[in-house]
């Protein structure tokens, strides 16, 4: 398990982090999420024990991270720019991460090359982005490590490899029980992969819950009235988050229960009346409200990506 | 989980900067095997040419750099090893991606900080060993060198790897505290110029503050103290080997503690601790701006010292500089603007240190004591010397048993009363360029041939010598117990009429200008060289016991009574050397000749003395073991070889027409119109003869 408590991280003036508190359990794919600057960056450095906190703790299984080998050694960061080697190819790179990492699987490497096609004498400075970022990722998922840290990996890789690559992920979370901790402004990534999920703003956490949580307590439902005037009675009775009307179709977000929202809008006899799938934006939007926030502009460019 | 084997890390480490090993080893072939083999060729050339060639001094100095040249040369090639191998390996700091691997990688920061030091370590002391080896086996091969010198070059071999790895440390140490690799370097010719400048600078402010009022020759040694490679890089000795680790030992400690304690948010910033930036602003700013002033001076102005050229150049100085520090910091023109809170403090404190420099006002650098305030005065003065670590600083005096025991011992001539402070003038101009003689040599030839037919030799007059400078140093013992120096550049004609003024004196002539220098301690050997074996250095008379008391003594007696004309006009018939100690060179063993007295025919009592002991002073030279004498007739030429030769007739006229010269007597050192003559015997030996002409 990671806990974060109460972490603060300065740079000269700018404060990254304040007093954020987070706990990753076993067995999860944590989701990061947050815009540019947000600190998503600065709190996997903080978790990596590449930075030291300026206030606060982080622990793994109880431990702190900082400068504790024991520790770093069951973890694997992928930087957001990734490290090679002058002159590495993908075999070099591996012998360097043998080193640092004893455990390392170098068939398990060597098999996830071939299936994603990664010519592994080639030069690495002849790969283009997303190519560096796919073997930053196979390395990462032989490196034998139980907790694999992934800051904005998913960006630069194209639809197919984006499905494999989740794929992969996810069958070393089912074989090896590792806890994936991925980074990312990008929403839609996040919700295809992650079980929990962490709201990051301005250097602090906005939200932290499970996504099905998230999902089971909050319901799109879209249906037409036969009496438009019970529009408004029936808002009272629900409690609604948002609400949306193109023509005589209402589409309402609300809190609660998906059968127990059903059965009150039933209750009206609409003429129509169907739950939609609720996107993990449109999640945060309803939850973060209610704090004050209104991230609907905040996300409307990671939106967009993700459609 | 099993831990990060460091063996693994290192040869991974090693492998990727493999390109540096290459490089060492390249440069260092060229250096040994190559050179080697060249000098041999050149030797084999030169013997079948029939010219004098010395294979085997030439194959020692590539492996023992005693010339200085080829000493320089070698240090260079260190601290750009030195640079190099740091910024290798260290580089890795500078870069946010790297620090995010590297950092993230579960080895200590202490252990992978010792790994990369070790690695760039051997990437240069490996390939160094091999061509050392590898050379000095060809050498041996060709006959050149022999077992018992490989110890020597063995030793060499390894101060000049304690060199490179205290240099070595100092860079990584730049390295780790520098944001970017370009500071690093910076900061690495920092930790070797600039902060001991400032460290000098500092101690000398300090001093002014304190009794002991310094030479200002200090500033100079203590720039070479504070710097290990400029002090320790040209000479080996034993104690600058213990210093070198020392440094190299404190260097490392800071660099285990900069590792631990550097953010490692820090890279691409100009610096890991913000805090080293206003430091590292104002001691550069402040020492270079004393500096631009003092070089802007010389170079734009002239000799002439002048107050307001100086506080232009420091205020051109003061104000550029801090910009391009703040350029360099920031990257950035708006960092000039918040720079500007600290330049505002920079300014006024460059300023008043200068006007304490030029002002003076504790007399630190112009002071000339009140006769009231003196107890006595030494004056000494010696041939013109260049500005650098030599001379009357401390720094050459540590090191070298004979410049100390010199300086323990004041080779200054001691006046009391006021002729002294009468005698040091004002100083000259300190940057009189030595004029020279143009010498045409048929011209010479044909005024030679003349003169050898009417039975002379011949002696064109000089008229250079008064033109060219020496530094006399005057030395005052005050009352208080404060010493002052001071140096004085004059001319020799100047230095000679101070002298006679001096030795005119009887309170002078008591104190002995020429025997009170010297102690009879317990070990002190005593030789006698009568003439000419004076000069071959072959045949001398120990003096042992309580005889060497009494000789010292005799001469004491016999120098009282003699004044600088007496000495002029007198001609030395012999020698008695001092010496008290034996030393271990490089190449063998030798005693340290502490000085050296003159005997003149003056001296009654000393000759007398040395009679009784079977020393006689009656010699003649033997003309038969000379094979060639040759001499410059002129004290500094340029053109042709003016070198004249003589014939074997010639030599009894060349000997009745000069007064040979012992160069140690401060009196004869400035005699006017001395000349240098070359005698080569025929045994091998050779004789370097200064001499005057008979009037």
């Amino acid at each position: 398990m990671i806990d974060i408590s109460h972490v603060t991280k300065k740079f000269d003036d700018i404060t990254a982090l304040h007093d954020v508190s987070l706990t990753i359990e076993d067995g999860d794919i944590f989701g990061l999420i947050g815009t540019n600057g947000a600190g998503k960056s600065t709190l996997l450095r903080l978790m990596a024990g590449v930075l030291k906190p300026d206030e606060g703790r982080i622990t793994i299984d109880g431990e702190d991270v900082w400068e504790n080998t024991a520790i770093k050694q069951q973890i694997c960061f992928i930087a957001d720019n990734v490290f090679f080697e002058n002159d590495a190819t993908p075999d070099s790179a591996a012998k360097l991460w043998e080193v640092l990492h004893p455990a390392f699987e170098q068939e398990r490497f060597e098999k996830l090359c071939d299936k994603l096609g990664l010519d592994r004498r080639r030069k690495v400075r002849t790969f283009s982005k997303g190519m560096k970022r796919q073997l930053s990722l196979l390395l990462a998922l032989s490196s034998g490590a139980r907790y694999i840290f992934c800051d904005e990996t998913f960006d630069g890789l194209d639809p197919v490899m984006r499905q494999t690559v989740k794929g992969a992920i996810a069958e070393v979370v089912y074989d090896r029980k590792i806890v994936p901790v991925i980074a990312s402004h990008n929403m839609r990534e996040i919700e295809d992969i992650s079980g929990s999920v962490g709201l990051l703003h301005k250097g602090g956490v906005l939200m932290e819950k499970s996504l099905d949580d998230l999902k089971t307590q909050i319901q799109k439902v879209q249906f037409v009235l036969k009496d438009p005037a019970d529009f408004a009675d029936l808002t009272k009775r629900l409690d609604v988050v948002s609400s949306e009307a193109m023509g005589s179709m209402n589409i309402l977000i609300v809190r609660g229960g998906r059968d127990e929202v059903l059965s009150t809008i039933a209750e009206f006899e609409p003429v129509y009346c169907e739950p939609v799938a609720l996107t993990l934006e449109e999640v945060f939007i309803s939850e973060t409200a209610a704090g004050g926030y209104d991230l609907r502009n905040l996300f409307a460019d990671g939106g967009e990506a993700g459609k | 989980m099993k831990p990060v084997s460091t063996k693994k890390l290192l040869f991974a480490n090693l492998k990727s900067r493999i390109w540096l090993f290459l490089l060492i080893l390249i440069a260092g072939f060229f250096i040994y095997p190559v050179n080697v083999l060249l000098t041999f060729q050149q030797y084999r050339a030169s013997r079948s040419t029939g010219d004098s060639f010395a294979l085997i001094p030439d194959i020692h100095d590539i492996f023992l750099c005693q010339q200085t040249g080829n000493r320089i040369f070698l240090t260079i090639i260190i601290v750009v090893a030195a640079f190099a191998a740091a910024a290798a390996e260290f580089n890795y700091l500078h870069k946010v991606e790297a620090v995010d691997f590297w950092n993230a990688a579960a080895v200590p920061r202490r252990k992978m900080t010792l790994v990369s030091w070790c690695a760039g370590a051997l990437l240069v002391i490996v390939p160094f060993a091999i061509t050392y080896v590898t050379g000095a086996a060809i050498a041996a091969g060709i006959g050149a060198i022999n077992g018992a010198w490989f110890g020597t070059a063995l030793v060499r071999g390894l101060y000049d790897i304690l060199l490179f790895l205290t240099a070595y440390t100092f860079t990584s140490l730049a390295q780790m505290i520098a944001g970017r690799t370009f500071i690093g370097v910076c900061m690495g010719a920092y930790f070797a110029v600039i902060a001991p400048v400032f460290v000098a600078l500092y101690m000398w402010l300090a001093d002014v503050f304190f009794p002991h009022v310094p030479d200002t020759g200090i500033t100079y040694s203590m720039v070479g103290q504070m710097s290990p490679i400029l002090f320790s890089a040209v000479v080996m000795t034993l104690g600058r080997a213990f210093k070198l680790l020392a440094y190299l030992c404190g260097g490392m400690i800071l660099l285990l503690i900069a590792a631990e304690k550097r953010p490692a948010e820090s890279a691409g910033s100009a610096f890991s601790f913000r805090f080293l930036y206003p430091l590292v602003k104002i001691s550069v700013t402040i020492a270079g701006a004393l500096g631009f002033a003092m070089l802007g001076t010389s170079l734009f102005v002239g000799s002439s010292f002048s107050k307001p050229w100086y506080f232009f150049f420091l205020l051109i100085g003061g104000i550029l500089i801090p910009v391009i520090l703040d350029l360099v910091f920031y990257m950035d023109w708006r960092g000039v603007k918040k720079g500007l809170k600290l330049d505002l403090i920079c300014l006024p404190v460059i300023v008043v240190v200068s006007i304490l420099f030029m002002m003076d006002p504790l007399h630190v650098d112009t002071y000339v004591p009140a006769d009231n305030e003196v107890k006595s005065v030494g004056i000494s003065g010696g041939a013109y010397m260049d500005w650098s670590l030599q001379g009357s600083s401390d720094a050459a005096v540590e090191d070298d048993p004979q410049e100390k025991f010199q300086s323990e011992n004041e080779k200054f001539i001691h006046l009391t009363g006021t002729k002294a402070r009468a005698a040091a003038k004002e100083p000259v101009d300190v940057y009189t360029q030595d004029t020279y003689v143009v010498t045409d040599t048929a011209e010479l030839a044909e005024k030679q041939d003349l003169a050898a037919a009417q039975g002379e030799l011949y002696f064109p007059e000089s008229s250079d010598e008064d033109t060219s400078s020496i530094w006399v140093n005057v030395c005052w013992k005050l009352k208080s117990g404060k010493t002052v120096r001071r140096e004085y550049a004059m001319t020799p004609a100047e230095y000679r009429e101070l002298l006679t003024a001096a030795t005119e004196d009887a309170d002078y002539r008591k104190a002995s200008y020429l025997a009170g220098r010297f102690n009879i301690k317990e070990g002190t050997k005593v030789e006698v060289y009568s003439y000419p074996d004076y000069l071959t250095q072959t045949v001398s008379t120990p003096v042992n016991g309580a005889a060497r008391y009494t000789l010292l003594e005799c001469i004491q007696e016999d120098s009282e009574g003699m004044s600088l004309a007496d000495y002029l006009n007198s001609e030395c018939i012999g020698t008695v050397d001092f010496s008290n100690e034996t030393i271990q060179y490089e190449w063998g063993s030798g005693d340290i000749v502490y000085g050296t007295l003159n005997i003149y025919p003056e001296y009654t009592k000393t000759l007398a003395f040395l009679e009784t002991l079977g020393i006689e002073f009656n010699k003649e030279f033997d003309y038969s073991t000379i094979r060639r004498i040759s001499y410059f007739p002129v004290g500094n030429y340029q053109g042709d070889d003016a070198m004249i030769t003589l014939n074997p007739d010639q030599y009894e006229l060349f000997f009745a027409s000069i007064k040979p010269v012992a160069s140690t007597a401060a009196a004869e050192s400035f005699l006017p119109e001395s000349y240098e003559a070359y005698v080569d015997l025929k045994d091998g030996s050779s004789v370097n003869l200064t001499f005057t002409l008979r009037k």
